[in-house]
């Protein structure tokens, strides 16, 4: 068996991927957004964040590549499509809606708080890496939170485009929760119990959000949905995949 | 990255009250900065509101470029790194504006001057980069380019401009050795590479030599842009020590110099070796002149991505406007800059 | 390249108008280490103070590393005159600080052309006085003196995460400079590679 094998046969991995590949396809599609924001100020703010996210991945693959003797490089860009344990919702184009995309990384931020925290249990190395991560993803949080609240005290106009995305994404927001992993058992579910994720994630959204006035519902999906996280990607993670290899693949084993 | 003083720039001194220009010129020529406070006769103002606008404007649209790469960067640390860089652009401008902002026009109205073409940006701009290869060479020769023009401007007289030239440095020293990186990875690399990196050599060494601005006309360095320290060397003089730096690293790199014919759309279409690229008794570097009609032609805006960078910059400004009226204060009167 | 990049676009003939609505202008200062004086960083554009510290944060924070910002607004500061060479510190007139007074930030700029740096706090009952008394005690060989009153100021949190704790060498120079030496080194020679060097930016994050 390769590495990389080995690496995906070990269920805990699909935990440290699920949330390893969400920030790496979060910071790929956010970091896109670099020069192109509507303050500039933002623009710089939100670059910052990206480059976390990225960074937040790296040290997650660095992780696992200590374990399994694997280039980081090699697990961010190489392993097959199903094998990646993002959620679809991070990859789904925004269209250059801010709106759409500051949902999305809200939410995502939200997401990331209790799982790095569950995640920190998995020995000391990733502890250690863990609590890094979760302090800086708290900085995205509160800069975050507080846009969303002034965008809750604005005008008209802006409470209804944040209330749209937030319409449009919340029947997405499931993704998140999927079960990780391909080949599972029905049994398997995330450490310490997915309902109390669910639970922590929604409650710290809904105190936000009903500060700022606006409304979501989320519904925890069944265990047994198939999706990204599960190695059935949509289509337009395929296609980000393919343009994130794009130049790797053109020159595949050069050093750039 | 940079740009020059705005080629075409002119400035008419003949309107200043004499005894105060006077003055004004005899501190700037004793190496004094000037600070906001200071009098400046009304063509400075003018003239470095329109030269830091021209820089953060090349800024904004400098991040065009390289930020269609960013998705498709190879590895981690070269996608961080060129996210970096283009946030770093970013904030040039953001820097920049506010020189020109302190000097009286609002950075609303320079973008919307921007977006609707009626300031410029560095010409470098406007050309395509069509491989990962572009984007080690405009981190390696135009952030070269910048690097030693921004050097000169840090020598400059106007202290607003030249603190945000020394921050604006410190940033860039990172932008020419990621480059530098980029480039010494590719050129020992496959063949592949070496191709790749050698025909986006072709690309960006006339944009690279052009960088500096037309030739210099007679006289220039008693022209109120190099008298009033607006800028300190002449586009010729940064033109020869670019060329004597990067000609011979090129060589060493197993790059080979040509001069190209190229398209409508910037792609290299015919070269032969530049023969002239060698060095003098001197040690100058020899090269042969771009096409000046190419470089005014770009500047009036027919170049190859003109159009499109300007229509994104334009997208991007349109679409962002629901997001600064939903965060902006009440509507009471700016106060003054400082 | 991401599908957006690429679009053709098309415009109304006019643009939008202008964004409703006023933007302050603040001044961010940052701090390199804990206890080292504030250093003149930069401007930055808000609605007000408190997105202008975040903002603050993410860009001049993420230059170097920094363990505090400050910020305030361009209209709360009070300041001399540039001098051409020096303040002549007996402009200014000193007095005895009254610890009820208001706190006022002393900043002073050395040379033309450099940034402003804090210098003391000292108390005075309002900005003249205060800007006076700084005259005095810190004006001497010194271009310019500013005061701002320290409730005017909003600082990050003593223990704020501002310079992050992951890697940065991706976007520092130092995060290259072996790697292109050596490079560069199997290549061209010494010599060569020294006066290729010497246009380097010396001073750099």
């Amino acid at each position: 068996m390769t590495a990389m094998q080995d690496m995906m046969k070990d269920p805990d991995v699909n935990l440290v991927l699920s949330l390893a590949d969400d920030l790496l396809m979060l910071g790929h599609v956010q970091g896109d957004w670099t020069g192109l924001g509507p303050i500039l100020e933002e623009d710089i703010a939100s670059s910052s964040m990206a480059q976390d996210d990225l960074s937040h991945a790296l040290v997650l693959y660095e992780h696992l590549g200590n374990r399994f003797g694997l280039d980081p490089d090699v697990i961010a860009y190489e392993r097959d499509v199903a094998d990646y344990r993002c959620c679809d919702l991070v990859t789904m184009p925004d269209e250059f809606d801010w709106s759409v995309a500051f949902v999305r990384r809200w939410m995502v931020a939200h997401w990331a708080d209790p799982v790095l925290d569950r995640l920190a249990m998995g020995g000391k190395d990733l502890e250690d890496r863990c609590r890094r991560l979760r302090a800086e993803q708290g900085v995205h949080l509160s800069y975050l939170d507080d846009w969303m609240r002034r965008l809750g005290a604005g005008p008209a106009e802006a409470r209804e485009r944040i209330q749209a995305a937030l319409d449009r994404i919340t029947p997405l927001a499931g993704m998140l929760m999927e079960i990780p992993g391909r080949d599972l058992d029905v049994d398997e579910d995330f450490c310490c119990g997915r309902e109390e994720l669910f639970n922590e994630w929604v409650t710290a959204m809904d105190a936000v959000l009903s500060g700022a006035g606006f409304i979501m519902d989320i519904t925890l999906p069944a265990r047994d949905v198939i999706g990204g996280r599960r190695g059935e990607h949509a289509e337009h993670f395929i296609q980000q995949h393919a343009e994130m290899n794009e130049v790797r693949c053109e020159d595949p084993g050069a050093a750039w | 990255m940079s740009g020059a003083a705005n080629p075409i720039m002119t400035i008419d001194p003949s309107q200043e009250d004499p005894d105060k220009l006077a003055v004004f010129e005899s501190r700037v020529a004793s190496g004094v900065l000037i600070e906001p406070g200071d009098w400046m006769p009304q063509a400075y103002r003018t003239g470095m509101l329109r030269m830091a606008e021209h820089h953060a404007n090349s800024e904004i649209i400098g991040a065009l470029p390289e930020g269609e790469w960013i998705t498709r960067a190879p590895s981690l640390r070269r996608k961080l790194a060129l996210t970096a860089k283009v946030q770093d652009e970013v904030g040039h401008g953001q820097m920049l504006y506010r020189v020109s902002q302190d000097l009286g026009k609002s950075r609303e109205d320079m973008l919307r001057d921007l977006c609707i073409g009626k300031t410029k940006y560095h010409n470098c701009f406007n050309y395509p980069a069509p491989t990962w290869g572009d984007i080690a060479m405009i981190q390696w020769l135009i952030d070269g380019a910048a690097i030693m023009n921004q050097k000169t401007l840090a020598d400059g007289a106007y202290g607003p401009y030249v603190r945000t030239m020394h921050r604006i440095n410190m940033e860039e020293a990172f932008h020419f050795k990621s480059g530098e990186d980029m480039v010494l990875t590719l050129m020992s690399g496959t063949k592949k590479q070496k191709a790749m990196t050698q025909e986006a050599f072709d690309r960006w060494w006339g944009p690279s030599i052009m960088f500096f601005g037309p030739q210099d006309k007679p006289g220039c360095q008693d022209m109120p842009p190099m008298r009033w320290r607006m800028k300190t060397e002449t586009n010729d003089s940064l033109r020869q020590r670019f060329v004597n730096r990067f000609a011979p690293a090129a060589r060493d790199l197993g790059l080979v110099n040509h001069v190209c014919e190229k398209d409508e759309h910037g792609i290299v279409t015919g070269k032969r070796v530049d023969e002239s690229c060698v060095p003098d008794e001197n040690g100058n570097w020899g090269f042969t002149e771009p096409d000046w009609d190419e470089f005014f032609r770009v500047i009036r805006g027919n170049g190859p991505c003109n159009a499109h960078r300007l229509a994104l910059r334009r997208f991007s400004y349109e679409q962002g406007a629901w997001v600064r009226r939903a965060i902006a204060g009440g509507d009471t009167t700016l106060p003054p800059a400082a | 390249m991401s599908k957006i990049r690429q679009r053709n676009f098309t415009f109304a003939d006019e643009l939008p108008p202008h964004a409703d609505g006023v933007m302050h202008s603040y001044i961010a200062y940052t701090a390199r280490k804990d206890d080292a004086p504030h250093r003149y960083a930069g401007y930055i554009s808000a609605p007000d103070i408190s997105l202008a510290v975040e903002y603050a944060c993410e860009h001049y924070g993420q230059d170097e590393e920094c363990t505090n910002i400050w910020v305030h607004l361009v209209e709360d500061l009070l300041e001399t005159p540039c001098a051409e060479e020096s303040i002549d510190p007996d402009s200014g007139a000193d007095g005895v600080d009254a610890d009820e007074d208001p706190a006022w930030v002393v900043f002073t700029q050395n040379h033309r052309g450099d940034i402003h740096i804090e210098t003391a706090t000292l108390h005075a009952p309002d900005s003249k006085t205060a800007l006076s008394r700084a005259v005095a005690r810190h004006g001497d060989s010194r271009v310019q003196v500013r005061v701002v009153a320290r409730d005017r100021i909003d600082s990050t949190e003593p223990d704020q995460l501002i310079w992050r704790t992951h890697d940065q060498t991706y976007r520092l120079a130092r995060g290259y400079s072996k790697s292109v030496r050596t490079k560069w080194a199997a290549v061209r020679k010494a010599e060569d590679i020294d006066e290729y060097r010497k246009d380097d930016i010396e001073n750099h994050f």
